[in-house]
């Protein structure tokens, strides 16, 4: 397997990118799309991890940071979800025009997921892989804040910051720190308004739900949804007992979700080159 | 069942958290942080767990660490907004 990394022009910003190349004949390619905030931060080696299994069975794996996040150009409050869907396009762009002949799909974890669908539908991707999707944007923020008051409780032995602070200088101030993360208005009302179902339902091509929780599954967590997966034949839902590797320090084994991964891709190719 | 909600806690901390102890072991009184090793990452999982299992909002005001040291400040915690909420 190669490794090769370079940066990729976008409007007047530029994109950290890094291939995973397989060493045999690639059979698809896949770009990955990260969550944001602190979650990036402890899922970073699974997705590497992710990325290396999923090339030494023959596909072309792109990891890129967006605007404003890791190794990009730019701050993270300059950016919102419109940017970031246009930094996806353009890895998209890009590993299209190299190689037309394979399917090229998406593969995100939480907000990536919800992002990766949003631009599956933009873009005709072939196939999107969703881990633990955001399903309703406001209800994240509110995790998020929730996850500012817990730290400032185990510190000061209580919270200080409240709903109403966040709200209140968004709104006179036009960003929040939000877990070290300034916060934009821009961003705030995207993340307010976004929501899974919306896209859902747009998309026609093949689509992995992955669900990782520790207790209860995807269907009783979002009964909303299921009719949808319900419809579409070629929709599918992976259950997954295990911690929300996203939200620890520690080492996670995530072997079982990269595994259902790359089964349920050997399905679809399968499928695909018996139709071809 | 008066100490159901105990109950119900220490099984949501042990498989929520993942913990590698019976859910019984969990002492209604030792610290969960000091005691059990669980930090601010687990707390939030716990928060979340504690919305979905009991159907409760923790408010902004809830969080003390006073509402969150032991199981017996947990389950107190959580009677009082259910009979809120009832």
């Amino acid at each position: 397997m190669g490794l090769q990394r370079y940066f990729l022009n976008t409007d007047s910003d530029f994109l950290y990118v890094v291939v995973h190349e397989p060493q045999s004949d690639v059979c698809g390619n896949i770009v990955f799309c990260n969550p944001i905030f602190e979650e990036r931060k402890s899922s970073h080696r699974t997705m590497v991890e992710t990325a290396l299994f999923l090339s030494e069975k023959g596909y072309r794996v792109l990891r890129f940071d967006y605007r404003g996040c890791g190794d990009s150009s730019g701050y993270f409050e300059d950016f919102s979800i419109n940017h970031w869907l246009k930094d996806i396009e353009a890895v998209l762009t890009r590993v299209r025009s190299s190689n037309r002949d394979v399917p090229t799909g998406l593969l995100g974890l939480r907000f990536g997921a919800t992002l990766a669908l949003q631009s599956a539908v933009l873009n005709n991707a072939d196939y999107v892989i969703l881990w633990e999707p955001v399903v309703n944007g406001m209800k994240y923020i509110q995790e998020e804040l929730k996850r500012t008051q817990v730290k400032e409780m185990m510190t000061w032995g209580q919270s200080v910051t409240t709903r109403e602070n966040m709200l209140s200088q968004i709104q006179t101030e036009g960003h929040f720190d939000l877990s070290g993360y300034n916060l934009s208005r821009q961003l705030f009302d995207d993340l307010c308004r976004m929501s899974l179902q919306e896209f859902i339902a747009r998309f026609d091509g093949n689509l992995l739900l992955i669900s990782i929780s520790p207790l209860k599954s995807f269907e009783s967590r979002y009964p909303e949804l299921s009719a949808i997966f319900n419809e579409k034949k070629n929709f599918y839902i992976k259950e997954c007992v295990l911690p929300p590797f996203w939200n620890l320090i520690g080492y996670v084994d995530c072997s079982r979700i990269i595994h259902e991964t790359a089964s349920w891709l050997e399905v679809i190719n399968r499928k695909r080159i018996c139709t071809e | 069942m008066p100490d159901d909600i105990e109950n119900r806690l220490k099984k949501l901390i042990v498989e929520r958290l993942f913990l590698n102890i019976p859910p019984e072991q969990i002492e209604n009184d030792k610290s969960l942080t000091a005691t059990y090793g669980i930090d601010s990452v687990s707390l939030l999982e716990l928060v979340v767990g504690m919305e979905e299992e009991f159907g409760i909002s923790v408010a902004d005001t809830d969080f003390r660490i006073s509402n969150f040291d032991t199981v017996s400040a947990l389950a107190d915690f959580v009677r009082k907004r259910l009979e809120k909420s009832a």
